[in-house]
């Protein structure tokens, strides 16, 4: 039985707008979640993408258990989640990139104490775990600071420490990388890595940032006003949107272009040829080959799309 | 039971060390508070200076009911300020940090605010008890003696459960409904005078609604040797269990709220 | 002084809007209104001096309609302090003590207005005794209207002495709760000045406080006979003239301060 069952899950929500001059509101439903199913395994590392409105953070508080559901059926470790909430919340952690639980004005190793009674952890598994995250996410230094004064990286990792200060199986986390800097996202990207593969901690990653995605999470699951749009492997979903190359070259002479293949696309940019060309159709080393013909090049370069930049492609296409 | 009550008085510890990270604002908000009480136990004076007699209380009586009720109300203010800041903490979608985690809502809401401001607002009220006690020559009894703290028991309960009403109407609307201040403070300002000297209408509604009267007043008539309605010990003893009775109410409805806000979210 | 007329009618809009908050202030105010006249009856007892009693419920009835007007303040500007937007207005070229002036007054005045008419016309038609009195004369209903414009300006010149000292201390909770308190208390909200101890009567009609309803409500009720009138005025322009001294100073001086602190 997988950790995560997610059955046709549906939630809507009565939206009212008050307009000018009327007195009352008027109703509508909006539709946030429509029958999605998922499973995930206990010690999987899940990417959950989707625009902003798509019904993400709906998921993410109904398998919290801060939401009650409509229709459809949701097990986490055997249990439902708003159904036994104070049993459930004991096995989850959650960081919510732009809201703190830690306590703003006290030093967050008192911040941390507290959160040892909420959760009722025995004082000797407190002491080593605590050990065990001063080390991994290096939060010796300012320990004994009061959150209020830390730099945001971390003000982050002391989030997370937090968090995880219970060792819970399931890691919601919802955009941890927002605002750090390069250095901070990199140490937190192999924290999460290490944290899930000590433990197995299962961890949903909820985030814009494609970097994060692609560095932690093979599988992806994408959500577009309400509906699940994919399932699966980032590699198998970024092929489908990732068609077009573009390749800039220079000769060292004037040469002329000729017998390349319908489906090139060839403009000029000063002494550049730029060449648009369906990857899958048309194999660069082809092309390659036929531009080395046409004489000696004096400079290359090749171009990917960027990860963003298809994101936004297959936004744009599921909003059609 | 005593796990939570360990946690909440390490909570409270918290809270005013957090507070104290702004010593200068926390000094002149206490003595802000200070300053508010003191002009309300001057104006009963000046009133009782310049009448009297208020019907068929003397001043030192009408200072002891002044204290039972200021006592009562701002210790509950301050050992239950989270309900009071309930509003802007469901606004704010702190509610949901509390519902991710392993305890009671209302626990985890009574945690998150202390407001140790109010003890100089409490010291009067005390000192309000005493000149009163004085004043009016009350015969002490151990019996009388734990009937005022069983009492003033009874009223925080009763304060915290109108203020659990506006906490719950926080689930309906983002608005705050001004209204309702009628009943918590506009209750502790009706209260602090004896609740015969109103007409029939503010009578019932101070006994059958927000039950000072019964919570409060007739207790208190008794300790003053003048008891209200007839009131013996026996109902003297019983009435305060209205306050809790009151607050036991307000719980259900509050959680039934709670239950309402987790089905439509916010 | 086009800029703070714009200012102060922009505020005055702004304030309409808040109808649902004028109507339950309206009950709230209603409410306590009630509870001070029982109060009051209670005390004066059963072979009460009518005409006495009727004054206090007069008293108390004005001073309720009134109530937006002492304790409203523009916590917009407090919040800008401590937020520190206000680094962002002294951008702008106005006078900025001009400015608040007259977004206090503005809101101050409508909110006033928007709670006083309905609260005094439901006092009005309770039976004498427990609701609001007709005035003593015409004359005296002028009068007390003029001496009432006047407490406007004045407590909008506290408000802004109160907004200073927010300026000073950075705290916008204890000082402002502390003044607006003083004020109600002082103004003859919480209790009428009217029944405050004969010996200090001199003295409490004296005090700035007192020029910001209690004047006018005395003139409203006859106890300042209306031949009095220039004596009265004369007292609340010398308040308003020496509370905009200080709040203007105050201002000067700490707006300096924030400046060469860089906000």
């Amino acid at each position: 039985m997988p950790y995560i069952d997610v059955q046709g899950l549906t939630k809507t929500f009565t939206v009212r707008k008050k307009r000018d001059g009327h007195l009352l509101r008027e109703k509508s439903t909006v539709c946030a979640l429509d029958h999605v199913s998922f499973q995930v395994e206990q010690g999987e590392l899940l990417g959950y993408i989707g625009p902003n409105g798509a019904g993400k953070s709906t998921t993410v508080k109904l398998l919290c258990g801060i939401l009650t559901a409509d229709d459809g059926t949701v097990t986490v470790g055997g249990l439902i989640p708003w159904q036994s909430r104070k049993q459930h919340a004991q096995s989850i952690g959650v960081v919510f990139g732009q809201r703190s639980q830690l306590w703003w004005d006290v030093p967050v190793i008192d911040s941390y104490q507290l959160l040892r009674d909420i959760y009722r952890v025995p004082g000797q598994k407190y002491q080593k775990r605590l050990c065990e995250l001063t080390d991994a996410l290096a939060l010796g230094d300012f320990l004994h600071t009061p959150l209020r004064l830390l730099s945001l990286g971390q003000r982050m990792r002391a989030e997370l420490g937090g968090s995880l200060l219970h060792s819970p199986k399931l890691l919601f986390l919802d955009e941890p990388t927002i605002g750090l800097d390069a250095v901070s996202k990199l140490q937190l990207r192999d924290f999460l890595l290490s944290e899930n593969h000590a433990h197995g901690t299962t961890i949903m990653l909820t985030t814009h940032d494609m970097e994060d995605i692609s560095a932690l999470c093979r599988r992806v699951l994408v959500l577009g006003h309400g509906k699940k749009l994919f399932d699966g492997e980032l590699p198998a979903l970024l092929a489908r949107y990732d068609t077009m190359r573009t390749l800039r070259v220079r000769y060292a002479g004037e040469i002329t272009l000729s017998a390349l293949p319908e489906s090139v696309q060839i403009s000029r940019d000063g002494d550049f040829y730029v060449l648009a060309y369906p990857q899958q159709q048309v194999p660069t080393d082809h092309i390659l080959s036929l531009l080395q013909s046409a004489g000696p090049i004096a400079e290359l370069t090749l171009h990917e799309r960027s990860m963003d930049r298809m994101i936004a492609d297959m936004y744009q296409e599921m909003a059609l | 039971m005593i796990n939570s009550l360990c946690l909440y008085f390490k909570s409270c510890r918290m809270l005013i060390r957090s507070q104290m990270q702004y010593r200068a604002s926390f000094l002149m908000q206490t003595f802000t508070q200070l300053v508010m009480m003191v002009t309300e136990l001057l104006a009963v004076l000046i009133l009782m200076d310049r009448f009297s007699v208020l019907g068929q209380w003397n001043r030192g009586e009408i200072l002891f009911f002044f204290g039972v009720i200021s006592t009562s109300f701002y210790l509950c203010e301050c050992f239950a300020r989270g309900i009071t800041q309930f509003p802007p903490l469901i606004a704010q979608g702190d509610l949901d940090s509390m519902l991710i985690r392993p305890r009671g809502v209302l626990f985890q809401v009574i945690c998150s605010r202390a407001d140790p401001r109010r003890f100089g607002a409490i010291l009067i009220g005390v000192l309000a008890l005493i000149l009163g006690s004085v004043s009016a020559q009350i015969h002490w009894t151990s019996f009388k003696m734990l009937l005022l703290i069983w009492t003033i028991l009874g009223g925080m309960a009763l304060v915290c459960g109108l203020f659990l009403i506006e906490a719950t109407l926080s689930f309906f609307s983002v608005k705050r409904i001004e209204l309702v201040n009628i009943l918590t403070y506009g209750g502790r300002s009706t209260c602090q005078y004896p609740i015969d000297i109103y007409p029939r209408g503010l009578q019932l509604l101070f006994t059958l609604v927000a039950p000072f009267a019964l919570t409060t007043h007739l207790p208190t008539a008794y300790i003053l040797d003048k008891p209200l309605w007839g009131a013996g010990a026996g109902w003297s003893l019983l009435a305060p269990l209205s306050g809790f009775a009151f607050l036991g109410l307000m719980t259900f409805v509050f959680y039934r709220g709670l239950r309402r806000y987790r089905s439509t979210g916010s | 002084m086009k800029t703070y007329l714009a200012a102060f009618l922009m505020r005055a809009k702004m304030e309409t809007q808040y109808r649902a908050a004028a109507l339950s202030g309206l009950a709230t105010q209603l409410f306590f209104g009630l509870i001070l006249v029982y109060l009051y009856r209670a005390l004066y007892g059963a072979g009460a001096d009518l005409a006495a009693l009727a004054s206090t419920a007069t008293y108390v009835w004005i001073q309720q309609a009134f109530f937006r007007m002492v304790c409203a303040d523009d916590n917009t500007l407090t919040a800008a302090i401590i937020k520190g937007d206000m680094a962002y207005q002294l951008v702008r070229p106005v006078d900025q003590y001009n400015f608040w002036f007259a977004r206090n007054l503005a809101m101050k005045l409508v909110g006033a207005l928007m709670r006083a008419f309905p609260l005094l016309l439901i006092a009005a038609l309770l039976p004498a005794g427990v609701g609001l009195s007709a005035p003593a004369s015409f004359g005296a209903l002028m009068l007390s209207l003029l001496s009432l414009l006047l407490g406007l300006v004045a407590v909008t010149a506290l408000s802004n002495i109160s907004a200073g000292l927010v300026l000073v201390t950075l705290d916008n909770r204890g000082v402002n709760a502390v003044i607006t308190f003083l004020i109600l208390f002082l103004c003859g909200n919480i209790l009428p000045l009217t029944l405050f101890p004969d010996r200090w009567q001199r003295f409490i009609q004296w005090q700035p406080f007192a020029q910001i309803l209690d004047a006018p409500i005395r003139l409203y009720t006859g106890e300042y006979a209306l031949r009095g009138f220039p004596q009265i005025a004369l007292m609340q322009v010398f308040w308003i003239v020496l509370l905009v001294l200080i709040g203007r100073m105050l201002w000067r001086h700490t707006l300096r301060r924030i400046v060469i602190q860089g906000g």
